[in-house]
């Protein structure tokens, strides 16, 4: 447990500490980084097979940090430590004393933290939490260069992308939660049958798959990872095409065991991977930009892979397994490589590109290895699981149609394999780029060389990654012991004549690139793909979703206090108007005293004085009108026995009107625009409306008493015997319910003191702008 | 019987007498405000542990037995709001103390800030009804005066509107108020559950509760009553912002889950399903109030109103698990918003503005800031590791258990809404080339309004990795809140 | 008794109502003076009107008001001072700064 805990917390605790070592270590900060590498590797590797253990976390939710270091998870902990690796030491030489090194070491460490959290997670929710955080980690590293445009673009719609296909995964994982009563990945799959027969298990599954076909860069959410180019190279090799981008795939694979049964299964997952593999490979021909061509590669390869994963055979779980693994490393060197060029003639057009060859030997011989084996080349690793891929297409449940789309896409990828392999390097020098090309220095070429020697090894002896491997994984994610026999030749099969079409057919294509140009040019014109357009439309800055939402925004948000309360009171009292109506509240039932004359007078003086204040178009007979209506108050509170009321009433009404006669005589008369008639309509409607819904209260307050008056009564009681007063209100207030009385006193105090500010205020306001600045 | 029940709402009572009585002494009133506040965070924490360990806790003030005086009752939901007032009155005080040009303006800032505690925690603390229109009101004072006393035009004009709203809310809490008195003749919140109970069914019952949801939606700014709330914090000055930001709207939804808990329980497949759907709206159109915005301060005042339909909406899912959401979320909010302000105020400092389009490239010369800006965002959106993750996943799960399949989208597309707005500030604010003139803070001042910051993030991290802890005493605050009783006989003791 | 009181307080509460509505400042301030009148005699018909003496305790009177109302009213209108004398002040300095006293153009839109 300790290892894989630690392989996991390593990178983290390495990541926090960047930023402090960059002060120490300046640009030898990629060292450390490097070290942290190669140490979280020792601990990966020294994570025994099949390891699986349990930490709590949230046991209350179900949520543990359940390590499963299975077959399948510890091959993708390699490929995350072991990429790494290379790409730390890639990076020192790649990243520049200028750049701010403590970010991106940060970021990066971050990010293979997360990575292998999410592939060695053997519970979900877990698995979201670093889903969601290497999706984090990406957006802070394709936004390292935050002051291009390019950057910050292709950083918000990769987070914005992957995030929404998270949240969908969340909400499936939830209800996949909710069905089998645990998130933990073994639990799930021993309750298989209960999960598949469960209605819901369909809406769980195309949430989850969501989360993996955003994340893995699926069409038709492919369009963040071109965009994600914008970040560095080595960010580029390791999250873009070696690792992250895997993790959709990955989950897939996880869940192979559990969802493959599942009837829309094939038809999702397969589909989904192989118009991803077309798709990716057309669109690869268009780019010119040397990252463009390899993103859009990446995304056909990560198509063929899924593909595989979506037959439901033990054939094609080995195949996608094998060429998962082929894939990070080739397309990890292919990315070096193209860094190095980057960074040796600076441009990454490959119509300013040709003959490079002769300036930069090695770095040709390492993308004719890296294209090679995306080709599918004999004696290169990517050979062997295109192979395998062939076959597992044809034997899978799409059958012919599966290998002919896969055949047609190799051919396209053949093409620009060809473009990166050969054109680059070997067509006409040129000298038309912006640097004088010279070969790059050996420690940058060592990552690289590397990776090209696995895939070469590989290549020619796949038994190399069958039995310590490739092998365990497939056996991972099957249940069972998977029937391998990886090898470099089968005898004449279907497969190989595929292989040999993808490989002449490329080239034939390769030869007329130009009339291959101009029809899919032509293609294009036709049939124009608008998911970017969609995004663009919806979210880049000020577009769809914010001008939405301004207008829903500021059709209520006026700033106008009247429109404030029309909204509350008309929503107050709809509701309860409403809830009276459904409720079927009867006010026939009340307990009604008889009315006097004399209250007749007052309550007639109240409403006329309430009026007047309403109609007086002077500011003074207003303030008078009120003043008035004050007292025929403070008489009705006499009139019901209130006589002390009746007086503090009386008191603070006259204080009042003074208060407002002094504040407001000294205002000028300011005019105030008439109102329309509509405003004042809905005004009146308001207004009535309210009044209604007073009465209403009234009425039911003062005749639906539905208990006796205990407390009233124990007031009347005890107030003599217990507190020593015979005036019943007083000793309430300062004893029964003295508390009250207390913070009364609090808010008229503070009253006081803010009143004074305010006014005080006013008088200091002069000297302060005079002092100048902004206060805040 | 435990008069420590008392101590939250007495001791900023005496502190801001005292400070009254430093008048024009700033530093001996920073000293004793910091003492104070720490001394409540201690009692609260204390106060929560006796109720962990001992249940409820009750005192009937002056002594006059339930119903007939005023009841004080801490249970643990009232024991972690008065833990997080004291924390964000810690934060909130750390940070103005580096603002001298406030306390200028602001003659009473600190006796008035204590009062605002007052208010502020007799609100949680109160089992009494008309004692809660007290709190509210001495809370509301506090607010305005801390609003409107810097005198600037923007603060009187927002100030005035919060002021004549609030004062028509005050005005529906006592018309309610009247008529939960007029039908059941009490005030004391646990007696009212019982008289309401035996009313069950009743339309005037349904009619008060609404009444009730009105009053204190009003206060937690709920659709469609919010209005009044995202300008007048925007207006806010900077610390005071984040006081209001994390406590203020919180006072109105505790007094919502209080009362439709433990009184109007009774109907629930009418008020707890208005309760969900308006939580729903709430959520949507803050988030796209949010969205609307193009200034620091706006987006996070409008993101407090869709929060706060979050808070809600455990409410009305009303399971056990959906109210220990609703107490997670409350708590993950109050922390991260506060300290969301309170970065806010420092980009002000910085850049003399929090508008969108005046300034960016903010991370070039703090990255400190920027990184913290964006981990708290994150925790907002429900990004993991953070405390907003395990806050809305706990809703979330509760909702998919619950069926509730609407407020479960509704919740999701808002996730992905706030995630958007905080990396519009983010991406426009801290990325991009440096612009506008940025008046450096000195180390040290930047070190003090940087702490009470990282103090809350830190919180909201700890949370996260301590989800299973803190998850413990969510459900368990859950659990007190969905047994009434208990709380009905500690208070009227039979 | 109670349809009369309840007659009055309505007209209380909608000719505040109106006010408030109204886009001087002036009247908003009065409007919700008016609402104030409205809520104290609400209060007091919650406690029954008019059965009984004023609560204060005199040898041979069996049967009082409820004084429970009468209590929470006299808080009420001492807060309720408290409030509009600030209200007023700030209603004051506020068409002081903006000088407009017409809330239509007291929106505050524009300077954010």
């Amino acid at each position: 447990m300790a290892a894989a805990l630690g392989a996991i917390v390593l990178p983290f605790a390495g990541a926090v500490l960047m930023p402090l070592l960059y002060r120490l270590l300046g640009r030898r900060l990629g060292y450390a980084a490097l070290a942290v590498a190669v140490a979280t590797l020792a601990l990966v590797l020294s994570i025994p097979e099949g390891f699986s253990g349990t930490v709590n976390w949230v046991p209350q939710l179900g949520i543990a940090l359940t390590v499963q270091a299975d077959g399948w998870g510890r091959l993708l902990a390699l490929l995350i430590t072991g990429i790494g690796t290379l790409v730390m030491l890639y990076s020192i030489l790649y990243l520049g004393a200028e750049e701010d090194l403590g970010k991106f070491y940060l970021y990066i460490l971050l990010f293979m933290g997360a990575m292998l959290g999410v592939v060695l997670s053997g519970n979900l929710l877990v698995l979201y939490v670093f889903w969601e955080l290497t999706s984090v980690a990406s957006f802070l590293l394709i936004g390292f260069w935050y002051t291009e445009e390019s950057g910050v673009y292709g950083a918000v719609k990769a987070l914005l992308i992957t995030v929404s296909g998270g949240l969908a995964m969340l909400a499936g994982i939830t209800i996949l939660g909710s069905i089998a009563g645990t998130y933990e990945l073994t639990a799930l799959v021993d309750r298989r049958s209960e999960v598949l027969a469960h209605p819901l298990s369909g809406v769980a599954l195309v949430l989850i798959l969501l989360g993996a076909f955003t994340k893995s860069a699926q069409v038709p959410f492919h369009i963040w990872l071109p965009d994600a180019m914008a970040a560095p190279t080595p960010v580029s090799a390791y999250l873009h095409s070696a690792t992250m981008v895997k993790a959709g795939l990955f989950l897939v694979a996880r869940l192979w065991p559990l969802f493959s049964p599942h009837p829309y299964w094939t038809g999702l997952v397969s589909t989904v991977g192989l118009a991803t593999m077309v798709l990716g490979a057309y669109l690869a021909l268009q780019k010119t930009d040397l990252k463009a061509i390899l993103a859009m590669s990446t995304v056909s390869q990560l198509g063929l892979i899924l593909s595989l994963f979506g037959y439901g055979t033990a054939e094609g779980v080995a195949a996608g397994i094998l060429h998962l693994f082929n894939h990070s490393t080739f397309k990890g060197l292919l990315f070096m490589v193209v860094g190095i060029i980057d960074h040796m003639t600076g441009t990454r057009e490959v119509t300013r590109l040709s003959g490079l060859a002769r300036a930069m030997p090695v770095t040709a011989a390492l993308a004719a290895v890296g294209a090679g084996a995306m080709a599918g080349v004999p004696l290169l690793s990517g050979f062997v699981s295109k192979e395998l891929f062939l076959e597992a297409s044809l034997h899978g449940p799409l059958g012919a149609l599966a290998a002919a789309v896969g055949t047609g896409a190799s051919i396209l990828t053949t093409t620009y394999c060809l473009v990166l392999a050969h054109k680059i390097f070997y067509g006409p020098e040129t000298h038309d780029t912006p640097k004088h090309p010279h070969e790059a220095p050996w420690p940058m070429l060592l990552p690289p060389a590397v990776l090209a020697a696995v895939v070469v090894a590989v290549g020619v002896y796949p038994g190399l990654v069958e039995h310590g491997l490739v092998a365990p994984a497939v056996a991972a994610v099957l249940g069972e012991e998977p029937h391998l026999h990886l090898a470099l030749w089968h005898g004449f099969t279907p497969a190989l004549g595929m292989s040999a079409v993808a490989l002449v057919g490329g080239l034939v294509a390769y030869r007329r690139l130009d009339a291959l140009a101009a029809l899919l040019g032509r293609i294009a014109g036709s049939i124009r793909l608008h998911a970017n357009a969609v995004y663009d439309y919806l979210w880049w800055r000020e577009k769809a979703v914010e001008r939405w939402a301004r207008a829903i925004t500021s059709y209520q948000m006026t700033g106008f206090l009247r429109d404030y309360l029309v909204f509350i009171l008309g929503a107050a009292v709809l509701g309860i108007l409403t809830t009276a109506w459904m409720k079927g509240l009867r006010i026939g039932e009340l307990n009604l005293a008889p009315v006097e004359p004399h209250e007749w007078v007052l309550m007639g003086v109240i409403a006329a004085g309430a009026l007047t204040t309403l109609l007086a178009r002077n500011r003074l007979v207003a303030i008078a009108a009120l003043g008035i209506t004050g007292l025929p108050v403070s008489l009705y509170f006499a009139w019901m026995r209130a006589p002390d009321l009746a007086l503090t009433q009386l008191v603070v009404e006259v204080i009042t009107t003074v208060l407002f006669l002094l504040v407001f005589a000294h205002l000028p008369q300011l005019k105030v625009d008439p109102p329309t008639p509509r405003y004042r309509d809905v005004n009146v409607l308001v207004a009535v409306a309210v009044g209604a819904v007073a009465a209403l209260y009234t009425l039911l307050a003062a005749g639906l008493r539905r208990f006796p008056p205990e407390i009233a009564r124990y007031y009347l009681e005890n107030s003599y015997e217990a507190a020593g007063g015979k005036n019943v209100v007083n000793v309430i207030l300062v004893d029964f319910r003295g508390w009250d009385t207390l913070f009364e006193i609090t808010v008229l105090s503070m009253a006081g003191l803010a009143v004074y500010s305010l006014t005080r205020l006013g008088r200091s306001r002069e000297a302060e702008e005079a002092r100048g600045g902004e206060s805040w | 019987m435990n008069n420590l029940v008392t101590l939250p709402v007495l001791l900023p009572l005496a502190t801001g007498i005292l400070l009254l009585l430093l008048h024009g002494r700033v530093r001996a009133q920073r000293l004793i405000s910091l003492l104070s506040a720490l001394g409540a965070l201690g009692l609260a924490l204390y106060l929560t542990r006796v109720v962990w360990t001992d249940g409820i806790q009750v005192v009937q003030a002056g002594g006059w037995a339930a119903p007939y005086g005023i009841t004080l009752a801490v249970d643990l939901f009232s024991g972690m709001m008065l833990v997080l007032a004291s924390i964000i009155e810690l934060a909130t005080l750390v940070f103005l103390m580096r603002d001298s040009q406030l306390e200028q303006e602001r003659v009473f800032l600190y006796p008035v800030l204590q009062f605002q505690m007052v208010g502020i925690n007799l609100s949680f603390v109160t089992g009494d009804l008309f004692n809660l229109f007290v709190a509210f009101e001495v809370l509301l004072m506090a607010s305005y005066y801390l609003l409107t006393a810097g005198g600037k035009p923007g603060q009187l004009r927002e100030g005035f509107k919060y002021l004549v709203i609030n004062s028509v809310a005050s005005t529906l809490f006592l018309a309610t108020i009247a008529l939960l008195y007029g039908v059941t003749g009490t005030l004391n919140m646990a007696d009212a559950a019982r008289k309401v109970a035996a009313l069950a069914g009743e339309p005037i019952v349904t009619l008060i509760a609404i009444s009730f949801l009105i009053v204190f939606g009003l206060k937690g700014a709920l659709f469609p009553l919010y209005f009044w709330l995202p300008r007048s914090y925007y207006h806010a000055p900077p610390g005071i912002a984040a006081l209001f930001a994390g406590m203020l709207t919180k006072v109105g939804i505790y007094a919502l889950v209080r009362v439709f808990t433990l009184i109007f329980i009774h109907d629930p497949g009418f008020t707890h399903t208005l309760i969900l759907a308006i939580a729903g709206l709430t959520m949507l159109l803050g988030v796209l109030g949010a969205i609307s915005q193009m200034d620091v301060k706006a987006i996070l005042s409008y993101h407090i109103i869709s929060q706060v339909g979050y808070m809600v909406k455990g409410l009305g899912i009303y399971t056990p698990l959906a109210l220990a959401g609703t107490v997670f979320y409350i708590a993950h909010h109050i922390i991260v918003k506060a300290a969301l302000f309170l970065i806010a105020g420092i980009i002000v400092r910085i850049t003399g503005t929090t508008d969108l389009k005046r300034f960016s490239g903010l991370l070039a010369s703090h990255p400190g800031l920027g990184l913290t800006f964006l981990a708290t965002g994150l925790s907002l959106a429900g990004i993991p590791p953070f405390s907003g993750f395990f806050s809305k996943f706990v809703l979330l799960r509760a909702g998919v258990e619950a069926g509730t399949w609407g407020i479960v989208a509704v919740s999701l597309v808002v996730s992905l809404l706030t995630l958007f707005s905080m990396i519009k500030i983010y991406s426009r604010g801290f990325w991009g080339e440096a612009t506008g003139e940025l008046r450096p803070i000195p180390r040290l001042a930047y070190a003090q309004v940087m702490a009470p910051v990282l103090l809350l993030l830190t919180l909201s991290v700890g949370m996260g990795l301590g989800a299973g802890r803190f998850m413990e005493f969510a459900l368990a605050t859950a659990e007190q809140l969905m047994r009434p009783e208990a709380y009905i006989e500690a208070v009227l003791g039979r | 008794m109670e349809l009369l009181t309840a007659i009055g307080i309505g007209v209380l509460f909608a000719a505040g109502t109106y006010l408030l509505l109204s886009r001087n400042v002036v009247r908003v301030v009065l409007g919700n003076s008016l609402l104030a009148y409205g809520t104290n005699l609400m209060l007091l018909a919650s406690g029954g009107l008019g059965r009984g003496a004023a609560p204060v305790l005199v040898e041979g009177v069996e049967v009082y008001t409820d004084p429970v109302p009468q209590a929470l009213i006299l808080t009420a209108i001492v807060i309720n001072f408290g409030v509009t004398a600030f209200l007023l002040v700030l209603a004051y300095r506020m068409v002081q700064e903006h000088r407009s006293e017409d809330l239509a153009h007291l929106r505050g839109v524009d300077d954010e």
